[in-house]
């Protein structure tokens, strides 16, 4: 290990928040911090892992790990993908309280390996706070920065975990001193101010600063004006109030309680929320064309009206729509399967199909599907929603609804099909 | 090879299974994070990160240079102000109400503003008043109500809390098998472990509330505040024992 260590800087530097007793709690300490920091942990890695699923989904090729059934998969994975990232904002707040007199650890820097261990903090803590800010500002679609959500928030997501990883590892002694003692930390060492070389981060315990003129010599850690447990029923309380204030976004039977949610799931055209508008896509006028037909592309090209399309064979299948902004609902959908229109084409059944929207600039406008979405028997042409034919804003004329699929993926505004 | 000797020299680091598994585990971390650095830096000029890395310092700042002093300023005047009961509500208000607040705003303030009528669509300052003015409620209701239990609790148990101050020490087992992890050398103050005794101390050698003891005692914290120096002394361990 890096024998390297620095010199500590003049005992006089050491005022304000560096002094030490300057944070007085008993809960600074291993035990609290490894507790709150395992719900955080386990919010992050469900934040990260459901992230992924979302990530792969809207990769051209999902991997087939992923299942598509139930169909409520992507709602589920994405739900969850939200809500812990909600779940997260009060576990940060209380595990940040928490180490937060280890920000003035004294000496600040004593040596090297001091040094990464901070520097990997920063990284953890900056990541997180990013990745929750990001994305807490994504589920209301509001983007006051001047790069790319998606990719971004993709990225800080592994820089993030890796920290996190980096300080399971480090920390791996002092969580493991957490969990199995009983009691709080002992107090700080007396001692410390002549010989501060212990501890890269020595317990920055705290005492009573209002002693602070007697200077006691034998400083225990002030009984908490807080005890840790009324803390952590604190932290789980504002976990509970924050998720069921918000889930009610993807959990429909909690939407009466979802008063800060950004979606209700019951307001939008015909019952249903929407992600883009027809003006803002820019296809109000046309997608009221009379003259739209589909155009189905393969070995054997058709194109179809909407009178020929509502008369071929209907199917009603009950699927959700779930956006990545994690609101979700279920929608009663009618049309045409999509299937039968690709057997109708000649497609192959190994093939894969690309779907091309009228809707002109659109990050989705075209969207590809695996041919196991594809020939699934539940995945629609739309053409009606809760047996009204859809709203424009829906994607009229027609659209697609698949299961287990993002909804930025449920492609609207159908124009082509094509067989890949 | 030098390297490996010197880290032979018998006493001086010898590498437990354990401190393997962790520098495993921490290699493994940055090799994780190393994915999303590359990822993020790929494919444009090193400058084009500078919004990034805005938002990345930006949100470190606002926490540790506005949130965190708020929260413990605010602290720091209600523990001259304020018994512990009320300390304790406090504080659940500020990080209950706080957290829906952070959640919360962003709703109130983007009300109206996107052309999609479906985001947002609540009245979000009516909402968040009202779930800020439930937080308060529960909390205050929650205080008045433990209050009423403890006090009658505290006349129950009365008698079983004088041997709260009995310190036991403890040998303290060294966690990894590190050179300069000698916590077993460290006594420990230890904690009384009688089912009966335990459950009215709050001073810090006591056993964790929320393992064993249904309920905080705070009126008990009130005393034992005036006696913070009779608690024994513990040596520290030295937590980044690696050195």
């Amino acid at each position: 290990m890096a024998r390297l260590t620095f010199p500590t800087p003049p005992g006089w530097l050491r005022r304000g928040p560096l002094r030490e007793g300057a944070f007085r709690s008993s809960l600074h300490d291993e035990r609290t911090a490894a507790l709150i920091g395992t719900a955080l942990g386990i919010a992050f890695t469900t934040a990260f892992l459901t992230g992924l699923i979302s990530h792969e989904l809207q990769l051209r090729h999902p991997p087939t790990w992923i299942p598509d059934r139930p169909v409520w998969i992507y709602r589920f994975t994405q739900g969850l993908h939200v809500a812990s990232g909600l779940a997260a904002i009060p576990l940060l707040l209380a595990k940040l309280w928490t180490v937060y007199p280890r920000l003035f650890g004294w000496p600040p820097l004593s040596s090297i390996r001091h040094g990464l261990e901070r520097l990997s903090i920063l990284v953890l803590v900056a990541g997180a706070i990013f990745q929750l800010v990001t994305g807490l500002l994504n589920v209301i679609q509001w983007y006051p920065w001047a790069f790319a959500f998606v990719p971004t928030h993709y990225q800080v997501a592994w820089i993030t975990v890796g920290a996190l990883i980096v300080h399971i590892a480090v920390k791996a002694p002092a969580i493991a001193r957490g969990y199995r003692r009983p009691a709080a930390q002992p107090p700080s060492e007396p001692a410390a101010e002549a010989a501060p070389a212990v501890a890269a981060a020595g317990e920055p315990v705290a005492e009573p600063s209002v002693a602070e003129s007697t200077k006691p010599r034998f400083l225990a850690p002030r009984p908490g004006t807080v005890s840790r447990r009324s803390l952590l029923i604190t932290t789980s309380a504002a976990v509970g109030v924050v998720t069921l204030t918000t889930v009610g976004q993807s959990v429909t039977w909690l939407r009466g309680i979802d008063l800060l949610a950004p979606r209700d799931p019951s307001v939008g055209p015909q019952g249903v929320p929407i992600n883009r508008t027809a003006a803002q896509a820019g296809v109000q006028t046309t997608a009221l064309d009379p003259g739209w037909q589909l155009e189905v592309d393969g070995p054997r090209p058709f194109q179809l009206t909407l009178a020929q399309l509502a008369r071929l064979p209907q199917y009603e299948a009950v699927l959700p729509i779930a956006c990545v902004e994690g609101w979700s609902v279920n929608g009663t959908w009618s049309g045409v399967r999509l299937r039968d229109l690709l057997d109708r084409a000649g497609a192959p059944t190994g093939a894969d199909i690309r779907i091309v929207s009228f809707e002109k600039a659109g990050f989705y406008a075209t969207t590809t599907m695996p041919r196991e979405y594809a020939r699934d028997p539940l995945t629609l042409l739309a053409l009606r929603l809760g047996g009204q034919p859809l709203s424009v804003d829906h994607g009229y004329p027609a659209r697609i609804i698949a299961p287990g699929r993002p909804g930025v993926l449920q492609t609207k505004w159908v124009q082509r099909i094509e067989v890949l | 090879m030098r390297i490996r000797q010197r880290g032979l020299v018998p006493g001086a680091l010898s590498i437990s299974p354990l401190l393997a598994a962790r520098v495993a585990l921490g290699a493994f971390g940055v090799w994780v994070a190393s994915i999303g650095l590359r990822a993020l830096l790929r494919g444009h000029p090193f400058a084009a990160n500078a919004p990034v890395g805005r938002w990345l310092i930006g949100g470190v700042l606002a926490h540790d240079a506005i949130i965190a002093p708020t929260v413990f300023v605010l602290g720091a005047v209600t523990v001259r102000l304020a018994g512990p009961r009320v300390r304790q509500a406090l504080a659940a208000i500020l990080l209950i109400g706080g957290s829906v607040l952070i959640v919360g705003l962003p709703d109130v303030l983007r009300k109206g503003h996107n052309a999609n009528p479906t985001v947002t669509p609540l009245d979000y300052t009516r909402n968040l008043i009202i779930v800020l003015l439930a937080v308060v409620g529960g909390v205050l209701l929650t205080t008045a109500a433990s209050a009423l239990w403890r006090r009658r609790r505290v006349d129950e148990e009365d008698s079983e809390v004088q041997d709260r101050e009995v310190p036991e020490t403890e040998v303290q087992e060294p966690e990894i098998q590190e050179p300069e992890v000698q916590g077993s050398e460290a006594p420990e103050p230890e904690v009384q472990d009688r089912e009966g005794s335990e459950s009215e101390v709050q001073d810090p050698e006591a056993p964790d509330p929320e393992v064993q003891e249904p309920e905080p005692q705070l009126s008990q914290l009130q005393d034992s505040e005036t006696d913070d120096a009779v608690v024994p002394i513990a040596s520290t361990e030295a937590e980044t024992a690696e050195e």
